[in-house]
């Protein structure tokens, strides 16, 4: 049992990158990238943009719960959903990075596990905000400067609409997903307590 | 998601790395930078050369029907502004505006086949490549060994998921749960209820996984091996020297004549 337990406890004190990190990502990616595959089948569009957007609701909570290896399952989930329906994630690149903006910056910037106060939860949706404006300014400049829309009509209409259908869902449910949720993540050992995992 | 199906066209024979160079990012660079429809057109129309050539089943070409949609609905965003020449319709409702000209219908239209060209494009890649083809392929542009890894589980969970989200609706099923009858609210809210179930049956997968990587030693220092790990063979050397040609042909056309 001695000779067993040393190269284990070897391994789990290894500060590179292990199994739970690359099952964060696939987490993120497969329930991130189930979330927008669905929303792509209720077609409801302003312009390129999805007028509901179920999937912002879980982005800042992979951030929190798998810190940086989530937003990168955020980037890779969209890719992912983006495969299905034929859309070449290389036209995105800003819109990916939108993605990422969207996990990791709660992620970075709330590291509990748990809404214990009211100064807690009005971090927590300070934080939502703050990731989604940023994650939804880029979404903008990709469909100005890859899909060539009218700047005009991406911050008049696009980008206002984006705060309703991304920021505001955001703010509004994902505090609520994130109480019910995150005693399972802790209790199951899939949180990070760490942004870097 | 099984996209990729066995057949005998060239394409199909290329390594991974070869198509993702050039229909994931040469070929794709291509219609960024045109701005005729003449000329979108004539792309849009040898893309569809190259897409009949590969011989799709023909359920795979039933998702050209969302994508068409998809750029139709996206296209819809050019008649919220003035892109100039002939104004049919204009409304306008305080800050905003609404109008049909022919320069909307103009650009429009050029939005709908640069879009059009990405997706068969981007199908083209998907139909004859597998997941596990498309993973070397990426590992082949250098990205590190976890991000392949992740992305390869990702696409093998893919079915996965739709096979667990099945489950638990049989089982729901039993319970008494229709989902075939009701009006668009109860329907979402008797989906709703696959929701935790199906969230929980995940992590619990998941969970799995973990203990089985961690297990195979995936972390440790040693180099992954592979058993399949197919080479760049002449086929890839001229695919990918004709296809650097023929994109930079077309940019310098494109910077003298403005097609």
């Amino acid at each position: 049992m001695t000779q067993l337990s040393n190269p284990m406890q070897r391994g789990m004190a290894q500060k590179n990158i292990s199994a739970r990190h690359i099952v964060a990502i696939v987490i993120s990616a497969l329930i991130y990238g189930a979330t927008i595959y669905i929303s792509r089948y209720f077609p409801i569009k302003i312009g390129t943009v999805q007028a509901i957007y179920p999937a912002a609701v879980f982005a800042p909570l992979f951030g929190i719960w798998f810190g940086l290896w989530g937003s990168a399952g955020l980037v890779v989930g969209n890719v992912l959903s983006m495969l299905v329906v034929g859309m070449n994630p290389a036209v995105y690149p800003l819109a990916l990075l939108a993605q990422f903006a969207m996990g990791f910056i709660p992620g970075v910037m709330f590291r509990k596990v748990k809404l214990e106060s009211m100064k807690d939860r009005v971090h927590f949706i300070l934080v939502v905000i703050l990731g989604m404006v940023a994650g939804t300014v880029l979404v903008a400049l990709n469909l100005i400067l890859f899909q060539k829309v009218p700047a005009n009509v991406v911050w008049s209409t696009v980008w206002a609409w984006m705060q309703v259908s991304n920021t505001l869902t955001a703010a509004i449910l994902s505090p609520l997903l994130f109480t019910w949720m995150s005693d399972y993540m802790n209790k199951s050992g899939l949180f990070f307590k760490r942004f870097w995992g | 998601m099984q996209l990729y199906y066995p057949s005998n066209s060239i394409i199909h024979y290329m390594h991974g790395f070869t198509k993702i160079m050039i229909f994931g990012i040469l070929l794709t660079l291509v219609p960024l930078f045109m701005e005729q429809p003449v000329s979108l057109l004539v792309l849009l129309l040898a893309c569809s050369g190259l897409f009949i050539y590969i011989r799709p089943p023909k359920t795979h070409l039933l998702l050209l029907i969302p994508v068409g949609m998809l750029a139709v609905m996206m296209s819809l965003t050019y008649f919220f502004a003035d892109m100039g020449g002939q104004v049919y319709v204009h409304a306008e409702w305080g800050y905003w505006m609404f109008q049909i000209s022919s320069g909307n219908v103009l650009f429009a239209i050029t939005f709908i086949l640069r879009m059009m060209i990405w997706s068969l494009l981007f199908f083209i890649l998907l139909f004859t490549t597998s997941p596990e083809d498309l993973v070397i392929g990426l590992k082949r542009f250098g990205l590190p060994e976890f991000l392949t890894l992740a992305v390869s589980l990702a696409l093998r969970y893919w079915s996965l998921m739709i096979f667990d989200v099945k489950t638990v609706m049989d089982a729901q099923y039993c319970r008494g749960v229709d989902f075939r009858s009701g009006g668009i609210l109860t329907r979402t809210k008797r989906f709703a209820s696959l929701l935790i179930p199906v969230l929980f049956v995940f992590l619990k997968r998941f969970r799995t996984t973990s203990f089985a990587l961690t297990l195979k030693g995936v972390g440790r220092k040693n180099k992954r091996t592979y058993y399949y790990n197919p080479r760049l063979s002449a086929i890839d050397n001229w695919a990918i020297s004709s296809a650097v040609l023929l994109t930079a042909v077309w940019l310098t056309l494109q910077w003298f004549y403005k097609l």
